[in-house]
């Protein structure tokens, strides 16, 4: 027996899947709202809810499995032809996925318990019965049905081979046949014992045995299917249709791992096929082993004009799907995150431990040392990026949901909005899509209320009715550029600065250019909507996305124009765990900037800049806002004689970051700072160089905003100067 | 629980089973059965089920799996007095070879 920590875990992978059936459930039920009529949909939204029901029922989840049966029932009816589902009646299912989603969550993984709220269920399945669907007219009903081949009592050929685990799992293979034989009248079935080996040698707890079942029924094939789909994994299923063409069963005895001639009898037996039309395909086919070209044997039938070609490629092309698909399916590993992490953070150490290595072989001056430690910390790197690939997911899935929040935002606003979804191949880190999924839901969100007009004003405008947002993703210098963009009517420029100058953001005098006032709307407690809307409006959106996204060391950039569309540029690392650096000193200090936002490095003339932490330095000709680090961190003065400058950029911003010493690029594994730490100014993490000291890593984004308010208060503290190198060369 | 007694003085020799021959006791009961039949020079053996309660499909494999060792020895086995849901399992699975009864009902 199961004891109870086996128990909870079960219990824990049903809810992951739960979660997972869910989703899919949503994305089906989506598909169908744009395409009613798709079969796929309905059948994958229906397997869902099968397995869901299925599922909970082997937990004892009977509030899931009564609720769940009843949207089955209503989708079973759906698929059989009998309703159509109204966009009314998707609202409903997907307020009825919701309280699925709501219930699995509720789950009482120590107990196994789950309390629901009842009342609220019964309000639902009341909403559901009513929009439930509407009988389609009788001839819109009748020609789909007679396409798809109307169910009709046929006898189906059922083939089995099962997998040696399948009764080590708990499946006993005799409850399978019970449960077929509810679909229908089994005609015919043998045990097939062949695979079993010698006595002696017969492990008895694997599985050594197959079915040949003939079954009269009217259900069609996904319904058959469904009564193996807990154990899809642990057989080889084939279901031949009830008069399948002679090569079908022909192709099934090939496959079929017993001989041919065994095969064979086992379909006359079962009255599928009579003996003259065995021995004449299996001496045909003999005839194709002796001829030097191999032919399938389907082909020769076509070619001898038996069967008509669509009907072999139409069985070929099933079975090649479905092989596929178990293929794929079981080339997937689930892997608990945190089993992920642990590796990242020993990889980190491995390349922290690496690099000290490589130190002390340089140190002693050992040729062969140091160049296996070359060849260790190249192996290292490969390690570092391939580990790093495996929290690499698409960003398709969280693009995805926002078909369910662009649908729901637009019916409560009543307006009528096209999502348009590109890159969604394009991978992140998943700790930075998890952390992702606010702030973009937010600026969607926004996009909808704010950025879209409604139907008239666009009318008005001479745009299309209908609104498009776009959500687009694609790399770009090892880092991640995500847009929301809309066609709406953009920023209004002058209502930003207005009141920007009315809280209190900005001075009235002050001269800001068009993006610096759009860059407003992420200051604190800044909303622009007049009439605060239940679902943005508030004031306290934009600023919370601007600190989110800094959080994951990103960027946001807006492109707007008046009347065309206003686009959020949203640009993020790959990864929060590695980084390329860049290696500098003061005094005793090391420090680490981000390679990726170094642009160039210059000498600094040291008397230039003596005794003030900010000022202006000319480059080429341009004004560069620089950031003394030793005065800002207000570290012991330096005795170093040569001083560095390093130009950061960070969006469209640039500064420079005074320095005592470079020391170039380094593999940077990030370890956050402690608790202590974590409201730190200017700093983002730390890191261990290879002699075991710590070097910190800059964070520039907030060292930028210091640097902002600095220049803007003390602007008497300012000296402009000249780095070394210009003032040399004029 | 799964026991096995040999009654070799019987005609032909009879195997008791008693308990349950499920996935659960299939290991222990091919253990008990090799000591026997591979003790033994190959002869017709009868297996008496009276005594069985339960049977799975990995019980009916390995009694599948007994009756092609005593045919590739060219020696008889035949099963009596299945419990009723025994017989019931021989008769969705359809195994009239193993226990002949199952067809006629």
């Amino acid at each position: 027996m199961l004891n109870e920590n086996q128990w909870s875990q079960l219990l824990q992978g049903f809810i992951e899947e739960g979660r997972d059936l869910i989703k899919q459930a949503e994305e089906y039920l989506l598909l169908l709202d744009d395409t009613p009529h798709d079969e796929e949909a309905i059948n994958g939204l229906f397997r869902a809810m099968h397995t869901l029901k299925g599922s909970a029922g082997l937990f004892s989840l009977t509030p899931i499995t009564h609720f769940t049966h009843h949207l089955e029932s209503l989708l079973m009816e759906v698929r059989d032809g009998l309703r159509t589902l109204s966009p009314a009646a998707i609202s409903v299912m997907l307020r009825c996925l919701d309280e699925i989603a709501s219930m699995v969550e509720l789950i009482d993984v120590s107990n196994g318990t789950l309390d629901v709220d009842d009342a609220h269920q019964a309000q639902l399945l009341a909403a559901l019965a009513e929009h439930g669907g509407q009988v389609p007219a009788v001839g819109a009903s009748a020609e789909p049905a007679a396409e798809s081949g109307a169910p009709r009592e046929g006898n189906w050929h059922i083939s089995l081979r099962f997998h040696a685990d399948l009764l080590r799992n708990g499946f006993d293979l005799a409850s399978f046949v019970r449960y077929l034989s509810r679909l229908g009248e089994i005609r015919f079935l043998e045990v097939i014992d062949d695979a079993l080996p010698e006595l002696a040698e017969l492990d008895p707890e694997s599985c050594h045995l197959g079915l040949e079942i003939d079954l009269q029924t009217q259900a069609s094939k996904a319904e058959i299917e469904e009564v193996f789909e807990f154990i899809l994994d642990f057989c080889t299923l084939r279901i031949l249709p009830p008069d399948s063409a002679l090569s079908d069963y022909l192709a099934l005895i090939q496959a079929l791992p017993e001989t041919d001639e065994r095969v064979g009898q086992i379909l006359v037996a079962s009255g599928l096929l009579t003996e003259h039309e065995l021995a004449e395909s299996l001496s045909a086919q003999a005839h194709v082993a002796d001829g030097a070209p191999k032919q399938a044997l389907g082909e020769l039938l076509v070619e001898s004009g038996r069967v008509a070609p669509q009907v072999v490629d139409a069985a070929l092309a099933k079975q090649q799907s479905s092989r596929e698909r178990k293929a794929s399916e079981s080339s997937q590993i689930r892997v608990a995150a945190n089993k992920l992490d642990e590796l990242i953070n020993l990889v980190g150490e491995l390349v922290i431990s690496a690099a000290g290595a490589q130190l002390h072989a340089q140190a002693q001056g050992n040729a062969i040392c140091i160049e296996s430690t070359q060849v260790v910390n190249q192996h290292v790197e490969q390690i570092r990026e391939a580990a790093l690939k495996l929290r690499m997911i698409e960003i398709g899935d969280t693009f995805n949901r926002f078909h369910r929040v662009v649908r729901d935002v637009s019916q409560k606003l009543g307006k009528d909005i096209h999502l348009d979804i590109h890159g969604a191949d394009t991978e992140l880190d998943k700790s930075v899509i998890d952390k992702l999924a606010d702030p973009l839901t937010h600026l969607v969100r926004n996009a909808i209320d704010h950025g879209i007009e409604p139907a008239e004003e666009r009318a008005a405008a001479g745009k299309p009715a209908q609104g498009n947002l776009r959500l687009n993703a694609y790399h770009e210098s090892g880092m991640i550029v995500i847009e929301i963009s809309d066609d709406g009517h953009g920023l209004n420029t002058e209502r930003i600065r207005e009141k920007a100058i009315a809280r209190g953001v900005i001075e009235e005098q002050s001269n800001l250019d068009e993006h610096a006032i759009h860059m407003l709307i992420f200051a604190a407690g800044f909303s622009t909507a007049d009439a605060v809307s239940d679902l943005s409006g508030r004031g306290v959106g934009m600023d919370v996305v601007r600190s989110a996204i800094d959080a994951l060391r990103g960027s946001v950039e807006i492109d707007s124009t008046r009347g065309v569309g206003c686009t959020f540029r949203i640009r993020l690392p790959l990864t929060l765990a590695i980084i390329d650096g860049f290696l500098v000193n003061l005094g005793e200090e090391f420090f680490v900037v981000p390679l990726d936002m170094v642009t160039e490095c210059l000498e600094l003339d040291d008397v230039q800049l003596a005794g003030c932490k900010y000022g202006y330095l000319n480059l080429r000709g341009k004004p560069l806002p620089c950031i003394d680090l030793g005065a800002h961190f207000e570290l012991p003065a330096s005795n170093s004689k040569r001083r560095n400058i390093v130009v950061v950029n960070f969006g469209r911003q640039q500064a420079g970051l005074v320095v005592d010493n470079l020391h170039g690029e380094l593999q940077t594994v990030i370890k956050p700072l402690g608790l202590l730490f974590q409201h730190l100014q200017g700093i983002s993490g730390s890191t261990i160089l290879g002699s075991g000291q710590i070097a910190l890593i800059l964070d520039i984004a907030s060292l930028f905003r210091q640097l902002q308010q600095n220049v803007d208060s003390n602007p008497g503290e300012l000296r402009s100067t000249k780095p070394h190198q210009d003032s040399l060369g004029s | 629980m799964f026991q096995l007694t040999a009654d070799l003085d019987s005609q032909p020799a009879c195997l008791h089973m008693s308990g349950a021959l499920t996935i659960y006791e299939v290991r222990d009961a091919h253990a008990a059965l090799l000591d026997v039949l591979l003790r033994q020079p190959p002869r017709d053996w009868q297996l008496d089920l009276a005594g069985l309660e339960e049977v799975d499909s990995a019980g009916v494999q390995l009694l599948l799996a007994v009756q092609r060792h005593q045919q590739r020895a060219n020696v008889g086995l035949s099963l009596c007095n299945p419990a009723e849901s025994v017989i019931e399992l021989f008769q969705l699975l359809r195994l009239q070879s193993l226990y002949p009864a199952v067809v006629a009902s």
